[in-house]
């Protein structure tokens, strides 16, 4: 019984941006692994590096990417989603009278918003290591990506690390039930690395091999499901579940 | 080593959770610091815009399969001036097979014969085929001097000596098709031929064409 009823949008809203606040960290982590990834992807070419020649000619061709930023804003945005749901940060929650469900709308639409600007930022950083490159190296800085090249590429950030938040979500979740689902998913983890018992290739390979379209659909339609399943297997009756 | 880093990402992953668990004060400061991030990023635009070529910027644009046809084109009818190719004519009469040492290095210039049987191998190579490559600024590329055929192995000899620096920054990370490989960590563009091969349509190669090696064959 409320003496005037609670707009479902209000307290969304407030959550959200108390959540922006408390939740912080996230955006410093971000800067400091897009920072470190930023370094080694300007200073370090060895990987792709290529050279050879017939004497009287010779070569040297560095190759830089945005792999390494890739690679760390993923394994960044999988951390938050699996840790916005830990049992800490859901006592941040009891500083508002809401709902589970609300609860999981907010962090949902959270991740959301992380996702979009990560996602943005992440186009340009094709950008400063090119600036780098063309300063720091000897040579020529091959490529200058068009406005069609960033939105595709956007996209494809987007797309990535919205299935990645979700993962981690769910992934999150799950372990918030049970510690037996923490040590599943670290023997699920062991498996892929060591023994080798779960076919990563064939898997990698779809993700990497679909076009943008399919791609967005597949995230989009995967993160729902990953988040649906979050909100209806886990719905604590009070803060402190 | 594969340990080592293994450890190492096990560390640091231990550290970020154990940062992103940190209940912190409700600092904005992140969010100023994270506009300055992508200020710097903005700026590094026009730097990064400056570095490169002036002309044909896109590289959507200028490395299609039409730009490629229209290469082949202008090789086939022997308009050679266009585009500056150096061409250098090998007398083989006994070509029946030819390979090329592609393997991981994107430019190699030797060329194998193991039979001779043919009448003609022609080979192209000039800085056009290097920019529809993908490299957009090539100054000082040296022209094709010689090839010299020796012990079953032709040798493609430049006039000067020459080093070249070439830094491909791939990407930006996109999705697209075959003609235009992007993926993860994206790698730079380069499709088609660095070098270019016309050889008599009854001579009969065993080829390993690469990436960067095209063979054509044409009547006499």
């Amino acid at each position: 019984m409320f003496t005037s009823e609670p707009q479902i949008k209000e307290i969304l809203y407030k959550q959200m941006y108390w959540k922006l606040r408390s939740h912080s960290e996230i955006v410093t982590t971000f800067l400091v692994l897009q920072g470190i990834a930023l370094w080694i992807a300007t200073a370090n070419a060895s990987s792709g590096m290529g050279g050879g020649g017939t004497g009287s000619f010779n070569y040297q061709i560095n190759e830089y990417g945005q792999e390494t930023i890739f690679f760390m804003t993923v394994l960044w945005i999988l951390l938050s989603g699996i840790l916005i749901n830990t049992k800490a940060n859901r006592l941040t929650d009891v500083v508002f009278v809401t709902t589970a469900k609300l609860t999981h709308f907010s962090n949902i639409a959270l991740l959301l918003l992380f996702t979009a600007a990560a996602s943005f930022i992440s186009v340009f950083t094709y950008y400063f290591i090119a600036a780098m490159v063309g300063i720091l190296q000897s040579g020529v800085v091959t490529d200058f990506p068009g406005v069609l090249d960033l939105g595709s590429s956007f996209l494809t950030w987007l797309a990535y690390l919205f299935f990645f938040a979700a993962a981690g979500y769910f992934l999150g979740t799950l372990f918030q039930m049970s510690i037996i689902w923490r040590i599943l998913f670290g023997l699920f983890v062991f498996s892929i690395l060591f023994v080798g018992l779960i076919p990563v290739t064939p898997v990698a390979a779809f993700i990497i091999e679909a076009d943008l379209l399919l791609l967005l659909v597949l995230s989009l339609v995967t993160s729902a499901i990953l988040f649906a399943v979050s909100i209806l297997m886990f719905q604590p009756e009070g803060v402190r579940d | 080593m594969g340990f080592f880093f293994f450890a190492l990402f096990i560390l640091g992953t231990y550290f970020l959770v154990k940062f992103l668990k940190k209940r912190v004060s409700h600092s904005l400061l992140p969010y100023y610091l994270l506009g300055i991030y992508l200020f710097v990023l903005l700026v590094s635009i026009p730097i990064a815009y400056l570095s490169t070529e002036d002309e044909e910027r896109s590289t959507s644009e200028i490395q299609t399969d039409e730009h490629v046809t229209e290469l082949k084109t202008m090789l086939q009818s022997n308009d050679l001036s266009e585009f500056q190719a150096a061409y250098e004519t090998v007398q083989a009469e006994d070509v029946t097979s030819v390979s090329f040492a592609v393997e991981t290095d994107l430019l190699d210039l030797q060329v194998f014969i193991s039979e001779h049987t043919g009448e003609e191998l022609q080979v192209f190579n000039g800085p056009l085929l290097l920019q529809y490559a993908g490299f957009e600024k090539i100054e000082y590329f040296p022209t094709v001097d010689s090839v010299n055929i020796d012990n079953g192995s032709a040798v493609i000899s430049l006039n000067e000596p020459s080093s070249q620096y070439f830094n491909i920054v791939g990407g930006p990370v996109i999705h697209g098709n075959e003609n235009s490989f992007h993926s993860i960590g994206g790698r730079a563009f380069m499709s088609n031929h660095v070098i270019y091969l016309q050889v008599p349509e009854e001579t009969e190669i065993e080829v390993q064409e690469g990436q960067f090696i095209n063979i054509e064959y044409v009547d006499n």
